[in-house]
């Protein structure tokens, strides 16, 4: 696995997608978590519920007391109440509501953001909406001063998924050609501007 | 014969659940979310559900509240803790936490204890 320096990534890019396989899923959290000790984090679960989360965490000895976590999973099946470190979400929200609450929450002077995952948005939403999703919010983090960090699932096989896996053959993007997702220009021009793409899956040499 | 129904929004698991259930000799009843899960129990009244916790349209906890005579087994790609898992488990009708991607064998086994086979 091509080693993960985010902090160095986010130095130069207003947010950074992380393209991560399965099998190293959880040791990427980990590893990103450990890596943003001490600042403050607003991580937002569409993958793991909060307790799953915690529970990785707590088992990998890393800080959390800088973390407030947003769980978009666990209402889908229960009712559960807020906790001092977690807000629970519908899962079926709009992503127009959903930017709206976040860039009501990124008003509490966060350091970043951690949107896990692009790839599990798709289960609700269209490829147009998570492209307009993703723009929004990088917008947000522009004006929260705020750095982001999203996690997409490498190799990711589902129909809705597939309709956003598009290699981008353009010279301007070649460095970028394993997105997971094509989209239109504008995304495309967008993902140029501040958007580092991480393809931890990469056998660079550590 | 046991009849189970197949709730999930992906069409590849349904399928694929569906070809391997009959292959076992149930009878299967594919559902593409929680409203369309609700009709087809005006048409059968299956042994059990496989239900997708992710799926667009009405939330999956709502749709188990409306479920009164099938157990239900929850199909999640989402990953929950172990205490979590046992907190849903307690809910009524919910009988088993199948985690994907699942083993086909497993997958058979879990579903013949569930039925008592």
């Amino acid at each position: 696995m091509n080693k993960l320096e985010i902090k160095k990534e986010l130095d130069t890019s207003q947010a950074a997608i992380l393209l991560v396989p399965n099998i190293e899923y959880d040791d990427v959290i980990v590893d990103m978590a450990r890596q943003l000790a001490g600042k403050k984090i607003c991580y937002v679960t569409l993958n793991k519920t909060y307790s799953a989360l915690k529970e990785l965490l707590k088992f990998n000895n890393v800080d959390m007391n800088n973390i407030i976590f947003i769980d978009g999973i666990t209402r889908n099946v229960k009712n559960p109440a807020d906790m001092d470190d977690c807000r629970f979400m519908d899962s079926q929200i709009t992503v127009t509501d959903l930017s709206k609450n976040l860039a009501a929450l990124l008003k509490q002077d966060f350091d970043y953001l951690v949107f896990d995952s692009i790839t599990d948005l798709f289960t609700y939403q269209r490829k147009s909406s998570v492209e307009y999703f993703i723009q929004t919010l990088v917008n947000i983090l522009e004006e929260r001063n705020c750095r982001g960090v999203f996690f997409a699932l490498k190799g990711f096989k589902s129909s809705n998924y597939d309709q956003f896996l598009e290699i981008n053959q353009s010279a301007t993007l070649q460095q970028k050609e394993n997105l997971p997702f094509g989209g239109s220009d504008l995304f495309i021009s967008r993902m140029t501007e501040g958007i580092a793409i991480i393809d931890l899956a990469d056998e660079r040499p550590k | 014969m046991k009849t189970i129904l197949v709730v999930d929004d992906e069409p590849d698991v349904r399928d694929t659940v569906k070809m391997i259930l009959e292959k076992k000799g149930y009878r299967v009843i594919t559902a593409v979310d929680g409203d369309d899960c609700l009709n087809r129990l005006h048409e059968s009244n299956p042994d059990l559900i496989l239900l997708d916790i992710m799926m667009p349209g009405t939330p999956v906890k709502t749709v188990v509240e409306q479920i009164k005579n099938s157990k239900i087994a929850f199909l999640s790609v989402v990953r929950t803790s172990e205490a979590e898992k046992c907190d849903l488990l307690k809910q009524k009708n919910i009988v088993d936490f199948i985690q994907k991607p699942f083993d086909v064998d497993e997958l058979i086994r879990r579903i013949g204890v569930i039925l008592n086979e």
